[in-house]
């Protein structure tokens, strides 16, 4: 249940207000001119408040207004089906531990690890033809100063910013697949 | 003056926000907990030397009380978070967030933690010391060591030399456990407070 306080309601009046609440035994929390109620009020008792002075209107909670408790629940429930999931997919990736690391056996497949796979397969595609690393250097800057260097792109063409963005993606997914299934 | 109670606390009005595995911010936030958590533990077993790193994996794993389910937790938490910090620097670019005001901030910091995710990434996949562990430093240090001027360095200075040895795994640990956990921290933190300074202005 929802009490808004009168424009012109005094903080002595609405102490008394609240206080006349909390004395019915529901809990109640006071932000931005209004109360917040808890559990709702008997009748005779919201008869009584209203008539209260500094109260406009006591009537039922905006469907948009959550408490305290209800966000706590919904983050709980959100957390738990996250770890859910991650637990999920831990108990079915297997725990393969593999074989000592031996330094003078080396494996048939050489392979970074699967964020370097479009480095690595754009690496071994063009051997020493292309600097390769430099090129990422000039992304990794370009990505960080993107607000300043992409914002007349972002703003004017946003199609084309679109664009430009998919064809990045593209390309490095492609990178990617071509390492993974190799 | 009303005590303070629980029941009170529980009536007090709270902003309606989306649930967390909607919200990528808090989402990597809780993933992060997730994975200090999950990583605390791993620590009283590891043991960060090449002669006692993979027997201490095999320690975890098979004779440890659900210590196969806290590493594979932390394995499959830390691949999803470099996950989500690509979808999240796609959703910036994609949405034009950083056009927006305090957005250019945001980007950036963003930006910084996807890099401190990959280099978790790397620093931990390599920590098994299995054979897998091993080649894949290998590849990983010699593609880092091409990066025109600071490459060769940054390569060394990890390795603790010019081939992959008994120091690197230490140096990875140091990283992965001591260094990067903070940085990740401060980053979380930064974006914090511009998120809190555009809600009140």
């Amino acid at each position: 249940m929802i009490l808004r306080f009168a424009s012109g309601a005094t903080a002595g009046e609405r102490a008394e207000v609240s206080a006349a609440v909390r004395r019915t035994g529901a809990p109640c929390a006071e932000k931005d001119g209004l109360l917040v109620l808890d559990e709702p009020l008997s009748e005779d008792d919201a008869v009584a408040i209203a008539a209260m002075p500094g109260v406009a209107e006591i009537g039922p909670r905006a469907p948009d207004m959550a408490t305290m408790g209800e966000a706590l629940m919904l983050w709980v429930a959100g957390a738990a089906a996250i770890l859910g999931v991650l637990v999920l997919i831990a108990c079915n990736v297997g725990n393969a531990i593999g074989q000592r690391a031996d330094p003078l056996r080396t494996p048939g497949a050489l392979r970074p690890s699967w964020p370097l796979y479009p480095w690595y397969a754009a690496e071994s595609a063009m051997p020493g033809r292309v600097p390769v690393a430099l090129l990422l250097c000039v992304a990794a800057v370009v990505l960080f100063s993107w607000p300043r260097l992409g914002r007349g792109l972002a703003e004017r063409r946003p199609v084309l910013h679109a664009a430009l963005g998919i064809a990045v993606l593209l390309l490095v997914a492609a990178l990617g697949a071509m390492e993974a299934v190799r | 003056m009303t005590r303070p109670s629980l029941t009170a606390f529980l009536a007090r009005p709270a902003e309606r926000r989306r649930p967390i595995f909607l919200d990528l911010g808090r989402l990597s936030v809780f993933l992060f907990c997730v994975l200090v958590a999950t990583g605390a533990l791993l620590t009283l077993y590891y043991r960060p030397s090449p002669e006692d790193a993979f027997e201490s994996i095999v320690t975890i794993t098979n004779s440890v009380h659900l210590g196969w389910l806290v590493r594979s937790l932390h394995r499959v938490a830390g691949h999803a978070m470099v996950v989500l910090a690509a979808v999240y620097t796609m959703r910036g670019f994609f949405r034009r967030l950083f056009l927006k005001e305090r957005g250019a901030a945001a980007w950036r910091i963003s930006a910084l933690f996807a890099f401190v995710c990959l280099a978790f990434l790397l620093t931990g996949e390599s920590l098994p010391w299995n054979q897998r562990a091993y080649w894949q430093t290998v590849v990983n240090t010699n593609l880092i060591g091409q990066i025109p001027f600071v490459g060769d360095r940054l390569a060394d200075a990890v390795r603790g030399g010019p081939q992959v040895s008994g120091l690197t795994v230490v140096r990875l640990y140091a990283l992965h456990a001591l260094l990067l956990p903070w940085i990740a921290f401060g980053l979380l933190v930064l974006a914090r407070d511009l998120r809190k300074r555009g809600e009140k202005p």
